[in-house]
């Protein structure tokens, strides 16, 4: 193995050093490691190059080439720029590093890893102690599937599971998946399944049998939609249903700070004469939006008459129900 | 994917730009950099002194040698000695881990590191299309100076808004654990306010700055987790037939008895009583607290105070 890693590097350091392009022939007779001709046939000397070139290019090399078969470095591509970081930001990056490399439900590790190990020099602080549990349902079966996921969603490829719904149902099915999202502990696959033709969402965790079409693997399966953005498909809590309604939610000016981690981008905000906020967003489920609304106060209040009302009458039952006897 | 020999050689690769002129860098810091063992860092090395440049003498390969566990540099090193950029893959990894920090696309940190060491082919506006990872916009602002604390250790001043009231507090803290779960980010702290351990949810810290005073790290056990119940107070709780409980919400929760009509009794591990008369509260009367009465009083008045 190590032939072939010296070779890789040796290939590297040659075309970084080469003052110009060169050619086929001339990597072979100068990067140590590529066997003469004498020893490997053309065919098979075609095939090792280009394998090496993809293997540099995973790397972070930008190889450009002309039609005459010559190679040559694109230095302002590959080479990166000076980074100036304050030593917030460079504490920030570290931390939020350490943390995702140890968690296994963080799909990316090894990729963040030699991201990092390039911005070593100006990430080049302390420790600082921090540990992540992205999920908290088998975080390393979710990992494991979303790096999965994550390949098949980049090269376009079509992806097979079997899939148990929250009724407990089962089916394989065929999708294209367009991208991945994480919320609350739980990572999501969006894409087009085939046999619907409809644009789903579907809970990771609830994959079995993950496989990712392997055929023709320099080849798309599909095209993602030119439009197409993940956020589209992140509901919030009380989002999920069939009976969609307009509902309208008053956020009080001493926590109107948090109204971008509150709604997170969702809906429309105003701001009100007294500087409370006044928040339109789509719901479907009128029980979680309530609940939603006293679980993230204090400082949240519905603006509808309907389902203001409704509400009080809930907090009414809540405080009767917690009165000296209660219920016992 | 990668096959090991390719993996090592973008290990190989990336290890190259540590390594300046005259450097001398112990291998278990360089180990730790990549993720790898001294003994692999070790013979990464032993490759690499192998390698080098056509005409292939001494001149023209790697000018390092590993001696007592330190990797010494002894001249200039071929071409490769500036900063690769980051590849699509790489690019993704670090866009995404950003993203779990409230560092997002238009963050001006994430801006400045991708247009210097990003690929060109893709922007970070495009990643968070198909790759989106929790925390809000903004939480930067909050989580950068808390890290900062928490390396170096310095005190760091917050306005935290609590579970029970709709005003901030400022409160002077020492960050000593960053915790991340289920995409909520944590600082658990010595808060000299409380003059105890406290853990912050990043999102209810309103502001956050660094003060020049250093603290000294203290000798408290941390819980290492946001949600520790181990040593808490219980409070029974009852859920009503239909209710759903899922024991994920409640952490440290076990079910204490199923009664005839269906309907749960649970216990759960309690901190203070705001947050569990939040959670009570908002199943709008499916879930009555039995005991202790404490936490029944706190409901009650969390409930009164939501009507008026």
């Amino acid at each position: 193995m190590s032939v072939a890693i010296e070779r890789l590097v040796n290939l590297a350091l040659y075309l970084a050093a080469a003052a110009g392009p060169v050619t086929r022939d001339r990597v072979r007779s100068e990067v140590e490691g590529y066997p003469d001709s004498s020893d490997q046939d053309a065919e098979a000397f075609q095939r090792m190059f280009e394998r090496d070139k993809d293997a540099l290019r995973d790397a972070g090399f930008s190889i450009n080439s002309d039609p005459e078969g010559r190679y040559w470095l694109d230095s302002a591509a590959t080479f990166a720029s000076n980074i100036d970081l304050s030593a917030q930001e460079s504490a920030a990056v570290r931390a939020v590093g350490t943390a995702l490399l140890d968690d296994p439900a963080f799909p990316f590790a090894e990729e963040l890893r030699f991201a990092l190990a390039k911005i070593a020099t100006v990430i080049d602080t302390p420790d600082a102690p921090s540990i992540a549990r992205i999920a908290d349902e088998r975080p390393a079966d979710q990992g494991s599937a979303v790096a999965t996921l994550n390949r098949a969603a980049s090269a376009r490829k079509v992806v097979h599971f079997d899939y148990t719904n929250s009724t407990g149902q089962h089916k394989t099915h065929a999708v294209e998946p367009y991208g991945l999202f994480v919320r609350d502990g739980r990572w999501y696959v969006v894409g087009r399944d085939s046999d619907i033709n409809e644009v789903r969402v579907y809970a990771v965790s609830r994959m079995a049998r993950l496989t990712a079409n392997v055929s023709r693997p320099k080849s798309a399966d599909f095209d993602r939609p030119a439009d197409f953005d993940v956020v589209r498909f992140i509901n919030l809590p009380f989002q999920y249903g069939n009976d969609p309604f307009e509902a309208t939610v008053r956020i009080e000016p001493e926590i109107a700070w948090r109204a971008p981690s509150l709604t997170a981008g969702a809906g429309v905000l105003r701001e009100l004469p007294d500087g409370a906020l006044e928040w339109t967003i789509v719901a479907r489920d009128r029980a979680r939006l309530m609940r939603w609304l006293v679980e993230m106060g204090p400082g949240l209040s519905a603006l509808d008459p309907e389902l203001s009302q409704q509400l009080s009458q809930s907090l009414e039952s809540v405080a009767a129900l917690h009165s000296s006897g209660g219920s016992r | 994917m990668a096959g090991p020999a390719e993996t090592r050689a973008r290990r190989l690769l990336a290890l190259l730009h540590l390594l300046k002129r005259d450097t001398r860098i112990p291998l278990e810091r360089i180990a730790e950099t990549l993720g790898a063992s001294v003994s692999e860092i070790s013979e990464d090395l032993d490759t690499l002194a192998c390698c080098g440049v056509a005409p292939y003498d001494p001149l023209a390969m790697m000018p390092i040698y590993v001696e007592d566990g330190v990797v010494e540099v002894f001249g200039e090193l071929p071409a490769l000695d500036r900063s690769v950029r980051l590849s699509s893959a790489e690019a993704h990894a670090l866009g995404a881990a950003l993203q779990m920090a409230g560092l997002t696309a238009s963050d001006p940190l994430v801006v400045r590191l991708m247009t210097a060491a990003g690929t060109p082919e893709i922007s970070p506006d495009d990643l968070e299309k198909t790759v989106r990872a929790a925390a809000s916009p903004g939480a930067s602002e909050v989580f950068a100076p808390v890290a900062r604390g928490l390396q170096d250790h310095l005190v760091v001043r917050i306005e935290y808004q609590s579970a029970s009231s709709e005003s901030c507090t400022e409160r002077d803290i020492e960050p000593m654990q960053l915790l991340a779960e289920r995409g909520v980010w944590y600082v658990e702290a010595y808060c000299r306010r409380a003059g105890a351990l406290r853990t912050f949810r990043l999102d209810r810290i309103r502001t956050a700055r660094t003060l020049t005073e250093r603290f000294d790290p203290r000798s408290i056990p941390l819980a290492g987790e946001a949600l520790s119940t181990g040593q808490l107070p219980t409070a029974l709780i009852r859920f009503a037939p239909a209710e759903e409980f899922a024991a994920r919400e409640w952490p440290g929760s076990q079910i204490v008895s199923t009664e005839a009509d269906g309907s749960r009794v649970i216990s759960v591990p309690f901190a203070g009583t705001a947050w569990l008369a939040r959670q009570v509260a908002a199943r709008l009367g499916a879930v009555e607290v039995l005991e202790p009465a404490e936490v029944r009083a706190a409901v009650a008045d969390l409930a009164a105070g939501l009507l008026s």
